[in-house]
This record gives C-alpha cells, sequence and structure tokens, in this order.
C-alpha cells in the first residue's frame, strides 16, 4: 500500500487509494469497539461495512482528519438505532470466553466457576465501561489511542478502566 | 504511594523496577493478574480486513441498473419442478429416520446398517438415517453410549456439545447437561468441541464443562465399567453422580443440607442399592433413607 505523501488536511476521501487506507487503518478498531460495546448479536462486522459505506457516500463533506471519528460516531448510532427498534437484542448482548484448557479434572470446575463469575461481571459493566476497559486490557490500546477513538478525555479513559476494574474485583475477588 | 496509586500505575504500565518488585508481593498483584490472565479468553473474533474490503466494494458498486426481460414464466416452470425433487428426496429421507430410545435404569444393544456396534446407557437417545448411512455414517447421540465400528468411511457422533469423528475404533462417549467426555478404547477418535480440535489414541479421555477442557490418561478394561455393571467417577460434582444413581436404579433422590458442587471420585454397582449408596455416602459422612423409589440423602454435620 504506497502511503500517501499530502499533508493530511489535503487528502481527498473520495479517492479509492485514501479510502482503502482509512478501511486498513481503522475497520479493525472499530470492529473491535462495537463487539465490546455491544457484544455479537447485532452483527459488529455488518454495522463496520456500513460504516464505511455512509462514509463513501459522504466522501465530499467529510475530510480526512475527520474521517476517524465520522466512522466511530455514525457506527455507534447505528448500533443504538438497532437496539431501540428491538429491545428484545439486550437479551443477547453478553460476550462470550472462546474454549482453553486447564491442567487437571479438579481445576475443571474451579475454573468454571472462576469464568462464570468473570463473564457475569464483564456483562453486567455499562457498555461505556466494558468497551473502554477491555480495548485496553484485551486489546492493548493505550489510553490516548481509546480517548480519540471515543472522543472523550484521557484522564476520562483512565477514570473508566479504574472504576470497571474495581466493579469487576468487587464480583470476582469479593472486595 | 498507597496501593490505589500501585494498581493505577499497573494498569498503565508505568511502575518502577522497585515499584513492580514490592506490588508482586501483595494480593492484589496475584488478583489483578488472574483476572487479566483470563480476560484474554473474551478477546473479539479475528477480523479478515481484506474479506471485509472486498465486501463493501461489492455493496458500493450496487448502483448498477436492473435490465428487465420476461424470465417469469421460465423461472415458476423450474422452481416447481425443483420443489417437487426435494420434497421427494425429503419425504423419502425423513421416513427412514431410526430413533432409538432408552429409559430409566434401562441398557440396550444394537448394530448399526455397517454393522458397527452400538451399546447404549440408561436414559439416551439415539438417531440415525437407514438411507443414507452408506454413504454418510453420521448419528446423533444424547446421553452415554459405547461404539465399536468397523472399518470404512468416518463416522461421526454429533451431541449439542461437541463431534466425535473416528475411523474403525472403540471409543465411549459422555453427553450429561454441561459436561461432555469421550474414552478411546481403541485405535484414534478426533473430538470437536468448541473451536478446539482434540486427536484421542487408545487411553485417553477428553473431558469438558462449560468450555473448560481436559485431555488425561485413563486405565482402561477392555471396555467402559458402565457395560460391566459398575458407574465409575473421577472429580466430578456429587450432582453428576447422584444423577447417574437415579438413572441406574430409577429412583429419586433427594438431599438435605448436603452441598453437591464437590468433587466426588469413586464408583457404584448395579445390581445392589443398598451397596451403592454405602459406596456413595460413607465417603462424605452422609446417611441415607429408602422410602420405596425415594431417597433421601442428609448431612451427619
Amino acid at each position: 500500500m504506497i502511503k500517501n505523501q499530502l499533508p493530511e488536511e489535503n487528502l481527498d476521501v473520495c479517492k479509492e487509494s485514501v479510502f482503502s487506507e482509512l478501511f486498513d487503518q481503522y475497520s479493525k478498531d472499530l470492529h473491535n469497539f462495537l463487539y465490546y460495546k455491544f457484544g455479537e448479536a447485532l452483527n459488529p462486522k455488518d454495522v463496520v461495512q456500513e460504516a464505511f459505506v455512509k462514509l463513501w457516500n459522504n466522501c465530499a463533506k467529510v475530510s480526512y482528519p475527520k474521517a476517524k471519528s465520522f466512522l466511530f460516531t455514525v457506527a455507534n448510532n447505528h448500533m443504538l438505532n438497532d437496539i431501540a427498534k428491538n429491545k428484545t437484542a439486550t437479551k443477547f448482548r453478553d460476550i462470550k470466553p472462546k474454549s482453553y484448557t486447564v491442567e487437571s479434572p479438579e481445576f475443571l470446575l474451579e475454573e468454571d466457576e472462576y469464568m462464570q463469575t468473570l463473564q457475569n461481571a464483564i456483562n453486567s459493566l455499562s457498555e461505556d465501561l466494558r468497551a473502554t476497559f477491555l480495548l485496553n486490557r484485551i486489546d492493548g490500546k493505550k489510553h490516548q489511542e481509546i480517548a480519540d477513538m471515543l472522543g472523550i478525555s484521557r484522564k476520562a479513559v483512565e477514570k473508566r478502566i479504574y472504576k470497571a476494574l474495581s466493579l469487576i474485583r468487587e464480583k470476582v475477588d469479593g472486595i | 504511594m498507597t496501593q490505589q496509586d500501585y494498581i493505577q500505575k499497573w494498569l498503565e504500565g508505568t511502575l518502577s523496577e522497585e515499584e513492580r518488585q514490592a506490588f508482586e508481593k501483595t494480593q492484589d498483584y496475584t488478583d489483578l493478574q488472574k483476572i487479566d490472565n483470563h480476560l484474554k479468553y473474551f478477546k473479539a473474533p479475528d477480523y479478515n480486513s481484506e474479506e471485509e474490503y472486498a465486501e463493501v466494494k461489492s455493496k458500493l458498486s450496487k448502483g448498477a441498473k436492473i435490465v428487465s426481460f420476461d424470465w417469469v414464466k421460465p423461472l415458476l416452470k423450474v422452481a416447481a419442478v425443483l420443489l417437487i425433487a426435494v420434497i421427494g428426496y425429503g419425504i423419502f429421507y425423513s421416513v427412514s429416520t431410526v430413533h432409538l430410545q432408552t429409559e430409566l435404569a434401562n441398557q440396550s444393544e444394537f448394530y448399526l446398517p455397517d454393522s458397527s456396534r452400538v451399546l447404549m446407557n440408561a436414559q439416551s437417545d439415539l438417531n440415525y438415517n437407514s438411507f443414507s448411512w452408506q454413504n454418510n455414517r453420521s448419528l446423533e447421540l444424547q446421553g452415554e453410549a459405547f461404539f465399536e465400528v468397523t472399518k470404512g468411511s468416518k463416522f461421526d457422533v454429533e451431541t449439542s456439545l461437541g463431534t466425535v469423528s473416528v475411523l474403525g475404533t472403540k471409543f465411549n462417549v459422555k453427553i450429561r447437561d454441561e459436561y461432555f467426555e469421550i474414552v478411546c478404547f481403541e485405535g484414534k477418535v478426533q473430538v470437536e468441541y468448541e473451536n478446539m480440535k482434540e486427536i484421542l489414541t487408545a487411553g485417553k479421555m477428553f473431558s469438558a464443562l462449560n468450555r473448560a477442557a481436559v485431555v488425561s490418561n485413563v486405565k482402561l478394561e477392555d471396555r467402559p465399567s458402565w457395560l460391566l455393571n459398575e458407574s465409575s467417577f473421577n472429580s466430578l460434582p456429587y450432582s453428576y453422580i447422584i444423577a447417574e444413581l437415579e438413572r441406574q436404579y430409577d429412583v429419586e433422590v433427594t438431599t438435605k443440607g448436603i452441598d453437591t458442587t464437590v468433587l466426588f471420585t469413586g464408583s457404584f454397582q448395579h445390581n445392589d442399592l443398598e451397596l451403592a449408596l454405602k459406596a456413595l455416602t460413607a465417603p462424605l459422612n452422609l446417611t441415607y433413607k429408602i422410602n420405596g423409589k425415594e431417597i433421601i440423602l442428609t448431612s451427619e454435620n
């Protein structure tokens, strides 16, 4: 992929090379953000595609530096609209863990209980806390990166992460 | 620095070497590390940018005009023929589904069309299609069964928790509630569970409970203990053992003041209820009372 040489403000989003570079840069992060916030049931992959389609259709009105926040805002609104339209979706917005191996049969039950508690703790967080927390702890996103994605301050990100952790520890560690 | 500061710095990854060493001695560190280790299992599914981008592109180019012509009549004719063919096949296929079921305190044996032998334990359910068996040796199982499979094409046992595939061998499949267990007695068996694939050779057991799984070694007789009139358990929650007792003796068990999540290792025979109850209650200091088909287990404490 040839990197564009022009200063960012002058890059034309309506050019395919620019558009596809935006996709490379932001699609995966956007997907993970939607997944951590809203779960699997509302099809985060589809919503990512729709957001980029909307970007293309509005490319003349969105400048390159504003493209990222456009994508995240549009995708987030799309999800919220879907939820408002269909209230039963709330039941299926949980995140589930993948399978894994443990050392011996004796640990099977302990691990199972711990994972259940952790899963409940994660799913009982508010969506914003959950998304912020998991983007940091699982995807390794730095505080500033998350702040940019969500359009909030770095301090707000730090507070959310700490709060999410406290709420999880209440359930998991009994603190 | 307060403990809160340490935690904050740990979250950000800004602990100095000294601070880190001090923090690692605390319970907080152990707890937090455990949470982090388990969080990775909640990672978002894989995302293939190339594939997704290709789909975006195809969505963008759907502004094309549709050229209309009269394809409706010929299309309806083709659709009608296909529909009849599909319905016909469907009827033929569904008529040849074989369904076997065992009840409580009941075991059964039968042969599949390819001479594979199946022994079913109590309260089990099995479905297969005799019409398509030659081409596709695939059956559905709920409960527990022991299989002796003749050599031939792939042989699949499908359950609600996972799939077991074999090529001519002997193995036992157990699926009760959320517990999934496969023991290979001879030959090789492939187990598909969630997104895992494991191949078991003779003497290996795959056991899984709610998405956590382990492969371990087991001492083998020629066949599982339930075929020799005994049920044995290795570190399973007591509730599972009670369920198997109910199944083998057709009784109903009530417990009073007992923690049924306790792990139990042991066995009981199928031909003497009193002896079986003694074997299951003595190790845990419980007493039992028999009232016809009802059993009451009480804690002595």
